[in-house]
């Protein structure tokens, strides 16, 4: 498979702060690539690296196997990007912002190619009002449209939906898929909401500190196997003592948390539990499932892990 | 590239409100400052030239355009500086400000590039303003007040002929230029610090103004530092209203001027191209 993005050891700090240490990343011909973790996580200060928005203090990118350096920029001539929130000349319309933003590629669209673009991004009949009067939303659809109006190989984009009601989410991300799909680009998607990556990329990354946590195929790590279920009981106690009773402690993991017994069990189903709890005059009350993946990402976006 | 990127530039600059806000200041106000020495302009030259009366006989008509067109010409000091400034100012902090270095810097060209083309457009609106006010100080007085030999009275009478005159006023309104180069180039420099255009605006005033006022002051370490404030300098277009050019004078001014816009764009460019983005 063809790598389109490679980043080896990218290191930067701010004085003290590292914020993205030691960063291995790999992308390839066709994945739309998650890049997930809470705000302050390094993920921008990556993206603005892989964008020569920043140098890196140390480490190198690779981009289509050519490196990216202050020198050699041309290599981005593949690569289309929102870096945060995209921002417009807003004293100009939505059509002289991509001409302008076109002719530095060193392409001169014709009104044809502009035109369709704006079709695509569904701001065709804002072609000639001013980006100021536009809105959020319209102005992320927009920065979509400036990122693909040079047809790149490579989309990066980040945060895409932040700021837009549910359904402008849904309409980015539905954009998004289309572009993987319909378009065959190569999407890196960066997102602190784990449910958005779920829904569009094949691959993904976790990083926290700037430093990686976890990487690999959504589906894998999202597998519905790793699931842990949240009992909720009237006798935590009597739960815990029937398990060993029962000589199930082997096969199941469990932990209290917050007066809920929390099992992991990948060999026995948790309606079975149930049925032993409720068989032995445990009330079950509730329970619910929780990945652990999504416990995982929620305990590091609420700064209990580190 | 260079020419797109400029272009790119021009019409930027061109499509925003305070760069017309030079153009209109001194297009009422130089009519008007025309009207007033038109009105009582006579009362003044008569007290000026008092002093000589008594040795010498003054003929023909001393209040006319020329003589209108070098008052207005004072302005170059200060006041040009001041709406060069609120353009040269926002080059680059303006798009700081308005989040857009992040479109721009993510395309595949080099930002020494970027630079470059900045300073040249910056450059070619001095030039447009610099015209402009030629234009302005010269045909309305011309028209309204007529022609004739250009009395001027500075610390000095130096009475230069009608034929002698236009060629002057070109090359001061050159020099001129070369001058607000200076403050393009300031401007820019401080611009690509920050992100926001007022810093830039008020910091290049300041320095010009404070430079101004050393060069002014008669004290001993004034005097002594004064040639090293390229403001000093940006006075050159006075030499070519003395009645012998002292062309040395002037070389060597536009000189340290071309050197100061080197050394400003030199800085410009080198801060600029490790400057990480962060807006």
């Amino acid at each position: 498979m063809e790598v389109v993005l490679q980043t080896k050891s990218l290191t930067k700090r701010f004085k003290k702060l590292v914020a993205v240490d030691n960063l291995d990343l790999i992308i390839y011909r066709g994945d739309v690539f998650g890049f997930l973790g809470p705000n302050g996580a390094g993920k921008s200060t990556t993206i603005r690296m892989l964008t020569s928005l920043i140098y890196p203090d140390s480490g190198e990118i690779f981009l289509f196997n050519e490196k990216l350096s202050p020198t050699n920029k041309n290599v981005l001539r593949r690569v289309g990007a929102i870096v945060e929130s995209p921002d417009f000349y807003l004293y100009l319309t939505a059509y002289k912002n991509l001409e302008i933003l076109a002719r530095i590629y060193g392409i001169n669209p014709t009104r044809k190619q502009i035109m369709e673009i704006l079709e695509f991004v569904g701001l065709a009949n804002r072609w000639n009002s001013k980006v100021k009067t536009f809105s959020h939303g319209m102005k992320q659809r927009l920065g979509i449209a400036q990122a693909l109006l040079h047809n790149p190989d490579l989309i990066i984009l980040d945060e895409p939906t932040t700021g837009l009601d549910p359904y402008g989410m849904k309409e980015i991300r539905d954009l998004i898929v289309q572009l993987a799909k319909e378009k065959g680009k190569t999407v890196f998607l960066s997102s602190h909401l784990l449910y958005e990556i779920e829904q569009v990329a094949n691959r993904m990354i976790i990083i926290n500190n700037g430093k990686k946590i976890i990487e690999g195929n959504v589906k894998d790590l999202l597998d519905t196997k790793n699931v842990v279920y949240i009992f909720d009981v009237s006798d935590l106690n009597k739960s815990i003592q029937l398990l060993n009773e029962k000589n199930l402690i082997k096969d199941v993991d469990y932990q209290i948390d917050n007066n809920k017994l929390k099992i992991l069990s990948q060999k026995i189903p948790a309606y079975e539990l149930n049925k032993l709890f409720v068989a032995n005059g445990i009330d079950v009350y509730s329970f619910k499932p929780q990945r652990t993946l999504e416990e995982f990402f929620l305990e590091i976006t609420q700064g209990k892990k580190q | 590239m260079i020419f797109t990127l400029v272009s790119i530039e021009l019409y930027k600059i061109f499509k925003k409100w305070r760069t017309y806000i030079g153009f209109i200041a001194f297009g009422l106000f130089i009519p008007l400052m025309i009207y007033g020495i038109s009105l009582s302009g006579n009362f003044y030259l008569r007290n000026l030239s008092q002093s000589i009366g008594e040795d010498f006989i003054i003929t023909g008509n001393l209040l006319n355009g020329w003589f209108v067109a070098f008052l207005i010409l004072q302005l170059i000091i200060v006041h040009v500086p001041f709406f060069i400034t609120l353009v040269a100012g926002d080059l680059f902090a303006g798009e700081g400000t308005a989040g857009t270095y992040r479109m721009l810097l993510i395309r595949p060209i080099k930002r020494e590039l970027i630079v470059i083309s900045k300073f040249i457009a910056g450059f070619i609106y001095a030039f447009v303003f610099i015209l402009f006010f030629a234009f302005m100080s010269l045909v309305p007085s011309l028209l309204t007040l007529g022609s004739g030999d250009l009395l001027i009275i500075i610390d000095k009478f130096v009475l230069i002929p009608e034929k002698d005159i236009l060629w002057r006023f070109i090359l001061a309104y050159l020099s001129a230029f070369v001058s607000m180069c200076v403050v393009v180039s300031l401007g820019s420099l401080f611009s690509s610090f920050v992100n926001n255009a007022i810093g830039p605006i008020v910091g290049t005033m300041a320095v010009i103004v404070i430079f101004l006022i050393v060069n002014q002051l008669p004290f001993e370490i004034f005097e002594k530092i004064s040639p090293y404030l390229f403001t000093k300098y940006m006075t050159v277009w006075l030499e070519f209203f003395e009645f012998q050019i002292n062309w040395q004078n002037v070389i060597k001014s536009i000189l340290i001027l071309i050197g100061h816009i080197i050394l400003f764009f030199g800085i410009t460019l080198f801060t600029f191209r490790k400057k990480d983005i962060l807006t």
